[in-house]
């Protein structure tokens, strides 16, 4: 399972076109975005957990 | 489809002429910026050569093999796709398109409409569409199989970037340059794998750091790319980046500027090397030389071509159609930038 899932509703557009929604998330991929800032952890839900 | 119109009932003078969205033009193909290769129908082939020289010592005697002789093939077959709409023209009727139309229930053809709308923004919608897809698409194949993939920090592994970049990637019909570059079968064993690009880990660019980051987009670069008597490479970069550098560029307190931009703001360059804009994603910028990406096609005039008629004989409504041929090619990956941030 996952672990990592984004709240409802959230799309993030990390390179300006495109998508990134639950269901094109990774771990890695959601890894790299916070690392980066593209994505917040409060974009998260409360019960995934972040590194 | 319908023709979605909200006309107003003409009592005076309809102001010439109609207001056209703004639309990028297709620089890829108006400037060359890139290679064509035409008259493909199918199945072309595309072959690389390497070559290995090893200096020995001198024998009299029977000499051994050294160094190495290689050249690989590539089949490339564009994919056919298709512009496909239809219209009722009879809904003109009650627009200021009227006014152009002969007399008679059967005339309801509106040259105004065709030049403007169809001739003009529609076929400039194709144009740029299709130079959006060559360089940003991702085959639903392509996506499933870097997101198979670990990424890695090593030159060999796909990126968390480029990961990221191909998951959110629109599925297409064909793979565009940016996903050709990281994921691509163009290799002496001609199994699908990460590209073979130069990969360089990025971040995030914005007016404050885009010296900085063009800086490692530059470093990046094989020195034989930026040397010898062949074509310099090019600096592919978002279309967004042309306001970042000329707000990069407005610092007084620099005595040089980073970036060179001609007084009339339309030739950039960053170390000599020319930048250009097109529509990649943001913070994803390719340096390479043009004769190293392809866009393949059949006939590249395809994509100014629209073919007008009614639907049938007993019927007028009309279609609009458009088919054309493309895909994508990368060669001499060792020489070619990818920066993804």
């Amino acid at each position: 399972m996952a672990k990592y899932e984004l709240k409802d509703g959230v799309v993030l557009r990390p390179f300006g076109t495109g998508t990134i929604t639950n269901e094109n998330l990774t771990d890695d991929i959601a890894e790299w975005l916070l690392e980066t800032g593209k994505l917040k952890k409060e974009q998260l839900k409360t019960t995934t957990k972040t590194k | 489809m319908a023709i979605t119109y909200t006309p107003l009932h003409i009592r005076g003078v309809a102001a010439e002429p109609v207001i056209e969205e703004i639309l990028f033009e297709n620089l890829t193909v108006q400037n060359n910026l890139v290679s064509f290769e035409t008259d493909i129908k199918a199945e072309t082939i595309f072959t690389e050569a390497t070559a290995a020289a090893t200096m020995q010592a001198y024998t009299s005697g029977v000499p051994t093999s050294n160094g190495d002789l290689g050249a690989f093939d590539t089949v490339v077959t564009p994919t056919k796709v298709q512009y496909y709409q239809e219209f009722d023209p009879n809904a003109l009727r009650f627009s200021r398109f009227k006014r152009d139309m002969r007399p008679g229930a059967y005339e309801v053809i509106s040259e105004e409409f065709n030049r403007v709308v169809i001739g003009g923004i529609y076929a400039k919608e194709i144009s740029a569409d299709m130079e959006s897809k060559f360089w940003n698409n991702a085959t639903a194949a392509t996506k499933t199989a870097v997101a198979a993939l670990t990424a890695g920090t090593g030159q060999a592994s796909v990126g968390a970037a480029e990961k990221t970049l191909v998951a959110a990637t629109a599925s297409g019909l064909f793979d565009g340059i940016v996903t050709r570059m990281i994921y691509n079968s163009s290799n002496a064993a001609g199994t699908a794998g990460v590209g073979g690009r130069v990969k360089v880990a990025g971040t995030t660019i914005d007016s404050s750091n885009i010296k900085a980051e063009y800086d490692k987009v530059y470093a990046a670069i094989p020195a034989a790319v930026l040397s010898g008597n062949t074509t310099p490479p090019l600096i592919y970069a978002p279309r967004s980046h042309k306001q970042l550098i000329n707000i990069y560029n407005n610092n007084p307190a620099n005595y040089k500027d980073a970036f060179s931009v001609s007084e009339d703001k339309t030739q950039y360059f960053f170390n000599g090397v020319e930048i250009v804009f097109v529509p990649v994603p943001e913070n994803v910028v390719i340096c390479a030389k043009k004769e190293h990406l392809f866009w393949c096609t059949d006939l590249q005039a395809d994509m100014q071509r629209i073919d007008m008629d009614k639907i049938a004989a007993n019927r007028d409504d009309m279609f609009l159609k458009t088919n054309a041929t493309i895909t994508t090619h990368v060669a001499n990956q060792a020489f070619n930038v990818l920066y993804v941030g």
